[in-house]
């Protein structure tokens, strides 16, 4: 009888799950989590110092106008003197050197110079994160389809019953369903605080069964048991504040822009609702900007006309740094950023096989998905929801989904049914592959050769415009209030 | 002095690992509390689901009276084992006879859908389709459920068996939690009988 049923098992191409192999997808997840955690270490890392750089620069601006203004208000009223004087010498001077001295008085000043430039990003990064919690944002990017529990059809009823089960084995609460028009694609959208909600497409249902469902459900609760919804909530704010301080530095260089400049500066520091949402219009559409008056010809050209001239002194070190801090970002960073997401993409489906212990469904719900539509939030800050990737994703040089081959495979080695893929894939996966690391290796030197001299640079522009003419104002406003 | 200050963070130290160490454990133990009335949630669901899908399907299959009886009266056998168990919890008796109880209710009801696909008007029927949609879910949830606990327990057992939590963690009645077994282990222990 022994003999029967072990020559049984070698006929088949394959052997169902056994209990050995569970000790494959729990290192899978800790191998994925460890590269994922290693390369978000780096990207903020380096993000803190591209911070750290920006407040440095933006640091002199922001203390200058500060004391600009206290110098107009001196005109109303007596306010302490912060700026240096160069050109009148007053009697009683309250200079920083004079009253700090020593380490201690030069640290002290440094902080000042970097506390406001520091605040101001972190004021910019709250909105941001709030603006992309509140959810309304969904609203704004897709169509729901209106349904009531009653009427449920059966694809329907079954994948809220296979995410119940998920999160029932995840232990947390059910999250919301809400179809909507689009490709065959789902995703979730959690922070941790309030309910996730799923978005599915409503072609999905047209092409799963109820097992590849219920691997599909399991993916999506087990990417937010990882936190897959905060993390992309902190990159995206992140990203965001680059984005937008590089878009405040274009409108600065642009006549025509005046109106957008104010509309972005009110939705970068107000709370209210109109705001929020533009910013999430920005988020989507960082960079480029939208004339709906302007001949094509002229889209992209900047007009630079003698007001933006006479603004440069000032505003001249904003559009240098950021600048410099957005090509690092999107050049250097952002394929970065990419990988983080695909080993976060793996490591969700190594702990679906975890919830389910049954790696077929998802991987034959894959294997479908691959040759059929799946746009469903396609915008770059939006797309790392999404199970696969959502249709042609804007502005990213390096896809944040891993090929949906290499997902397979590493399914089949979970223990999943093999299937037949594409046989270009491994010459294409091995320079793929090679590619991104030798760059990263190039990039990472250059990020760290750049930062010091975008600061060296920024530091010269300061002392060459900012310093005189606001050191000029400011002695001329302080002779007025004399005057007076 | 000096002495006494590196003492003093020495045994401060070991007081914060303590408290972080108790609190892991009771965490894990919570867990496995919570895993296990939720397997109780879901067999409740299925007694309740029961008595709906033989009702929907007895006009349809009047020739198979007797299957229908069987489940029903498995259904009522497992409530009934149930309502022992949540008496007394500790019995362990009582708590073998509802697996027993469970496992027939689980074979009969295995029975009864594989019957029923010899009716087609009955596999077309909505409601019976939103029905059996419900109960296979209940059976899936039956035994993710008992996954989760088995996962809570394998974690609870760790973190008791961990090395310092293992020197005081029984002094402080945490003790290991035994693993649930498939229900059906029984009947499919058995060596088939092969016949040649």
């Amino acid at each position: 009888m022994n003999e029967f049923s072990v020559d049984a098992q070698e006929e088949l191409p394959w052997q169902t799950w056994q209990a050995a192999e569970r000790e494959d997808f729990f290192d899978s997840i800790k191998k994925h989590r460890l590269v994922a955690w290693h390369v978000s270490a780096v990207c903020f890392l380096a993000y803190g110092l591209l911070a750290f750089a920006m407040s440095l620069l933006l640091g002199p601006l922001i203390y200058c106008l500060w004391g600009l203004s206290l110098d107009l208000i001196n005109l109303l009223y007596p306010m302490p003197n912060i700026l240096p004087d160069f050109f009148f010498k007053e009697e009683v001077s309250t200079h920083v050197e004079s009253s700090g001295g020593g380490i201690l008085g030069v640290f002290i000043g440094f902080l000042l110079i970097l506390f406001g430039g520091m605040s101001l990003m972190i004021w910019i990064a709250y909105n941001i994160a709030q603006a992309i919690k509140q959810g309304a944002w969904l609203q704004d990017s897709v169509q729901a389809i209106p349904f009531n529990e009653s009427s449920l059809s059966l694809p329907e009823q079954q994948f809220s019953n296979v995410l119940e089960e998920m999160a029932l084995v995840a232990g947390i609460s059910a999250p919301q369903v809400s179809v909507v028009k689009g490709g065959a694609n789902v995703a979730i959208i959690g922070f941790g605080d309030a309910p996730a909600l799923v978005l599915v497409g409503q072609d999905l249902f047209k092409y799963l069964n109820r097992s590849q469902l219920q691997g599909v459900a399991a993916h999506l609760i087990s990417s937010l048991i990882e936190n897959d919804g905060k993390i992309g909530l902190k990159i995206t704010t992140i990203m965001g504040v680059v984005e937008l301080l590089a878009r405040l530095g274009i409108s600065l260089c642009d006549n025509r822009q005046s109106s957008e400049r104010l509309k972005l500066l009110r939705a970068m520091f107000r709370r209210d609702v109109t705001s929020r949402r533009l910013l999430r219009h920005y988020l989507t559409e960082p960079v480029v900007q939208d004339y709906p008056t302007a001949p094509d010809k002229q889209k992209y050209k900047l007009q630079f006309t003698w007001r933006e001239v006479l603004l440069l002194p000032l505003t001249g070190t904003l559009i240098v740094s950021s600048f410099g801090v957005l090509m690092i970002s999107q050049f250097i960073l952002g394929p970065f950023i990419s990988l983080i997401w695909r080993q976060r993409k793996y490591m969700a489906d190594a702990s679906a096989v975890k919830l389910t212990r049954e790696p077929d469904g998802l991987a034959s719900a894959l294997a479908i998905l691959q040759h059929q539509n799946t746009n469903l939030l396609t915008t770059a800050w939006t797309s790392h929801f999404c199970l696969v990737q959502p249709g042609k994703v804007e502005r990213l040089f390096l896809s944040m989904f891993p090929p949906l081959e290499k997902r397979i495979k590493a399914l089949i080695s979970l223990g999943a049914k093999p299937m037949v893929l594409p046989p270009d894939a491994d010459l294409k996966g091995s320079i793929v592959k090679l590619l991104p690391y030798t760059t990263y290796v190039v990039v990472s030197v250059m990020t760290v050769l750049f930062t010091p001299m975008l600061v060296q640079l920024c530091i010269m522009a300061t002392i060459i415009f900012t310093l005189p003419i606001s050191s000029l104002l400011h002695s001329l406003l302080r002779a007025l209030a004399r005057a007076f | 002095m000096k002495v006494f200050g590196i003492v003093l963070a020495v045994i401060s130290a070991i007081v914060v690992l303590l408290i972080l160490i108790y609190n892991r454990l009771v965490a894990t133990r919570n867990q496995v509390t919570n895993a296990f009335a939720q397997i109780d949630v879901q067999l409740k669901r299925r007694y309740d689901l029961v008595p709906n899908l033989v009702e929907t399907a007895r006009s349809y299959m009047s020739y198979e009276r007797d299957t229908l009886e069987a489940v029903v009266e498995a259904r009522n056998q497992a409530q009934s084992a149930n309502q022992a168990v949540t008496a007394n919890p500790k019995d362990g008796k009582a708590l073998s006879s509802l697996m027993n109880a469970e496992g027939v209710l689980s074979q009969t009801l295995g029975r009864f859908f594989a019957l029923s696909e010899a009716y087609p008007d009955l596999k077309a029927n909505q409601n019976m389709m939103q029905l059996s949609e419900e109960l296979i879910s209940t059976e899936n949830k039956l035994a993710f459920s008992r996954q989760a606990y088995n996962d809570a327990v394998m974690e609870l057992n760790t973190a008791i068996e961990s090395f310092p939590a293992v020197l005081f963690a029984s002094s402080l009645g945490f003790s290991k939690a035994p693993v649930l077994q498939p229900i059906e282990s029984a009947i499919e222990r058995q060596a088939p009988v092969v016949k040649l």
